[in-house]
């Protein structure tokens, strides 16, 4: 051990406040290497770095030094302060005496997976190829599918603790892209702590916090992160997630999937629409009939409400209590299944899917019709493609049998009318939610509904269009004017 | 005050915009019984007084986005400052503004009647005054965008509802429609001021139009937003016309919902209790217009914040709403604001459009370069 490793050694440990896992290792009295165990490649750092240093250990200058190693990504420094970071991300440290500073040279090798199959957006046709926790391999991902200059990659610096890197994609063209400085603006506001897991950097991008749907929308798969940056909008990337953020979206973009596009526009149109049916379906089935039964049942036709009346002869709850009832146990089999592990969660939903249904209807706890009923509810919120959005969908059905249990349809409609008006109020990116409904755009609402054949790649939308003034863009200016920091 | 208001640039709205914002104000509560009270007037001949009450709007309509267009972007509250100077001004407004609120109250006070009557017979009125008031709330915080929407999802509620009508048709007497023209010309045109009070709402536009971009069509969009509800109240008329005799007529006090009472399908009937639900949306959208008006006023003249003034004309109109009771009231108030009703959306109106073009006359042999009527 010579005085000079001692010397960097003391340095470096009080930097880390005593903290294990630092190795220095000492050639020849002069070169100094040091590295954090665990977390760098062990083989290349015997290979390229320590071999050729350890055979020619007298050289006087840090260039020199450079030269000797043959690692692409080995750059000088001159604090040993600034890089302490670095060595904590893998980089090994490589320091000469007599010099200030030394050469940083990654040999990284953060335990990662290899790129799987998308599972929480699985198609049946397309790439199945998904996004991994590495950052790194995911822009390398995304760069294959849009293998363009223009396809910018930009870090941003966030003054988060601990230290969170993420990167901004987005595509440089001719007028500026309106969203990447307000992401910069957003993520600079104040200093966030513990911004672990993209799902919670989306929060801090999110117009508003106490919105009831999601405005951007988390994605795993780089077919869809490249359609959506080539439609002008902004992805970032958060180092390990595999789960990037998609934004600004609209409410219809939530209803789409890549599939969509994929098959033949009749198809596509025919799915799309299956899904708005299934989100009508899942809100407002057991509302309805919950309000019908409490209510109103001089509108069921006489040979329906028979069978209603009879499957109901047994069940001594009110409508409402009867509809919770079902609805908790569904949200529960859902839950316990997603917390279980695969194998035991399915056998789990057979089970209490089944048997909870069939005993149920036995011991007069609910009628068949609801059951029926609530399944279907059920199986229409599971259609969404997105996760967040088909969670957010769930959860705004328990007030709407709430309020339909109390007021009837006048209760139905009060509902619809507020979420209405939260959807009207909301903004992703400052970018109306409804569009292209409202405000309305003819050839968006065509390209959301049916995906003609002439067009089935509309790149740039209104939407994510900068919008100039005196613009010919229909849609005007819906950047909140009280809202921008 | 300044005569001309420009709004900022990221709320304005495009003219065909206009075209669901005043669907909305023409199609609102008045819809369930306005037949009846043009029967009286013109008994079977009631569709003519429809149609001679929506030309007589369009012709309005005219006037006013005529006078309108003479100033660069001006609403009622800087026309009147512009025509009578700041006193007048001011009390002009506020009649308006007083009108307004009157209007939101009516709204209110006769859907709670309807929903009384049809649906639930014990619900206090307070609880659907309440619940609109939060809607009204929340969007009106939202401002005028979100209004529009709402105006939006408002006009396709107006085009289910028009087409549920259709069932009607299969017990149709057309030859209740002969013979044409039998009541005298003074019943038609009774039958026409009659309708008047349906038709009002229209002139909006006064306030709207500073917000809207592309201002050369309004004149477009305004006028076949008018055509629109036109088309649907003569369809309703013409339909129970045909639908009804003639007692059943003036025995029923909410035609339109009794025609719908046969709509008939396989899983569902009734469907008045629907429509009377969904028709909430239509009112929410009135009041909100309404409601919007007022708090423009406020906002124009005195520059108060328009939050908190809709926080205050809510609690007003509710305050009222509560207070009347029992269906003679309601009837009483509507013949009351019938007339007011004519007075400031049809004849004043044209009073105002004739001011406006003398006054221009007048200004613009004196001062030829002040066109555009800054003071």
């Amino acid at each position: 051990m010579s005085a000079f490793s001692e010397q960097i050694e003391s340095q470096l440990k009080s930097k880390l406040h005593g903290s294990e896992g630092l190795v220095i290792k000492s050639l020849g009295g002069n070169i100094v290497v040091a590295f954090m165990t665990g977390m760098v490649d062990n083989a290349q750092l015997n290979l390229n770095l320590l071999a050729p240093l350890t055979k020619n250990d007298q050289c006087d200058s840090l260039e020199t030094l450079s030269e000797m190693i043959p690692i692409g990504d080995c750059k000088p420094f001159d604090q040993l302060s600034d890089v302490i970071e670095k060595l904590l991300s893998g980089f090994a440290l490589v320091l000469l005496k007599g010099k200030d500073g030394g050469l940083l040279v990654n040999l990284a090798n953060i335990p990662s997976r290899a790129p799987s199959n998308a599972e929480t957006e699985s198609t049946i046709y397309g790439p199945m190829i998904a996004f991994t926790e590495s950052m790194e391999k995911n822009i390398a991902l995304l760069r294959s599918y849009i293998t363009s200059d223009k396809l910018i990659q930009e870090e941003v610096q966030l003054a988060a603790e601990p230290h969170t890197s993420a990167s901004l994609l987005y595509l440089d063209e001719k007028e500026k892209n309106p969203f990447v400085e307000l992401i910069r603006k957003r993520i600079n506001k104040q200093k966030y702590k513990g911004l672990i897991g993209s799902p919670l950097f989306l929060k801090i991008l999110t117009d508003n916090k106490y919105s009831l749907f999601p405005e951007m929308s988390l994605s795993e798969r780089p077919d869809r992160t490249a359609q959506a940056i080539l439609e002008g909008k902004v992805v970032v990337m958060v180092e390990g997630n595999s789960q990037v953020i998609i934004g600004p979206n609209t409410f219809a973009d939530f209803f789409q999937s890549v599939e969509d596009r994929y098959s033949s526009w009749g198809l596509g149109m025919f799915n799309r629409s299956l899904r708005a049916i299934a989100l009508i379906i899942s809100i407002f089935l057991t509302p309805l009939y919950v309000a019908a039964l409490t209510f109103h049942y001089e509108m069921i036709p006489m040979p329906l409400l028979e069978s209603l009346i009879m499957s109901r002869a047994r069940v001594p709850f009110p409508p409402l209590m009867e509809a919770l009832v079902m609805e908790v146990s569904i949200e529960l089999l859902r839950e316990a299944g997603a917390r279980l592990p695969t194998k035991v969660g399915q056998t789990m939903g057979i089970v209490g899917g089944i048997v909870i249904g069939q005993a149920a209807v036995q011991a007069g706890f609910t009628s068949n019709i609801l059951i029926m009923l609530v399944a279907l509810a059920a199986l229409g919120s599971f259609t969404t493609p997105n996760y967040m959005m088909s969670s957010s969908i769930r959860f705004i059905r328990f007030p709407m049998l709430i309020v339909a249990g109390f007021l009837g349809l006048l209760g139905i409609t009060f509902f619809s009318a507020f979420l209405f008006i939260h959807l009207l109020r909301m903004t992703s990116y400052g970018k109306p939610y409804m569009y292209p409904f409202y405000p309305p755009n003819s050839k968006g609402l065509i390209n959301t509904m049916l995906i003609t054949e002439s067009s089935p790649f509309q790149y740039k939308t209104d939407l994510t269009r900068s919008n100039t003034k005196g613009g010919k863009s229909r849609m005007t200016k819906w950047f909140k004017s009280n809202d921008e920091e | 005050m300044k005569v001309l208001s420009n709004p900022p640039e990221n709320i304005q709205i495009h003219a065909y915009l206009l075209f669901f914002v005043i669907c909305n104000v023409q199609i609102g509560v008045g819809i369930f019984n306005f037949e009846r009270y043009i029967y009286q007037a013109s008994k079977h001949d009631a569709w003519i007084s429809v149609i001679l009450a929506a030309l007589f709007t369009h012709f309005v309509m005219w006037l006013i986005v005529r006078a309108l267009s003479r100033y660069e972007s001006a609403d009622l509250y800087g026309i009147h400052y512009d025509l009578f100077g700041k006193v007048i001004g001011t009390l002009f407004n506020c009649i308006y503004m007083l009108y307004y609120l009157c209007i939101t109250i009516v709204i209110m006070r006769n859907y709670i009647d309807v929903i009384q009557a049809w649906i639930f017979p014990d619900i206090p009125t307070w609880l659907i005054v309440s619940l609109l008031s939060i809607l009204t709330i929340y969007a009106g915080f939202g401002g005028i965008r979100v209004i529009i929407g709402m105006c939006m999802l408002g006009f396709v509620v107006i085009l289910f509802t028009v087409f549920l009508f259709y069932s009607s048709l299969k017990y149709a007497i057309w030859t209740q429609l002969l013979p044409i023209m039998e009541s005298g010309v003074m019943d038609i045109i009774d039958g026409a001021i009659r309708m008047s009070f349906t038709l009002a709402g229209f002139e909006i536009i006064l306030f709207i139009y500073p917000y809207i971009v592309n201002k050369e069509r309004t004149m477009r969009y305004s006028q076949l937003a008018l055509l629109f509800a036109n088309m649907v109240y003569l369809i309703i008329m013409t339909l129970s016309i045909v639908y009804f005799s003639s007692d059943q007529m003036l025995r029923s006090i909410w035609p339109s919902i009794n025609m719908l009472k046969i709509v008939k399908y396989p899983f569902l009937e009734r469907l008045e209790f629907v429509v009377i639900s969904v028709w909430m949306l239509m009112v929410l959208t009135g009041i909100l217009i309404n409601t919007w008006a007022v708090t423009r006023g406020f906002k124009r003249m005195w520059n108060l914040n328009q939050k908190v003034m809709l926080l205050i004309v809510i609690a007003l109109a509710s305050g009222i709403t509560i207070a009347i009771h029992g269906h003679t009231a309601i009837e009483q108030i509507n013949k009351w604001l019938g007339s007011g009703n004519v007075v400031f959306s049809l004849i004043y109106p044209i009073f105002l459009s004739g001011i406006v073009t003398i006054v221009f006359k007048f200004r613009g042999r004196k001062r030829p370069d002040s066109k555009g009527g800054t003071s």
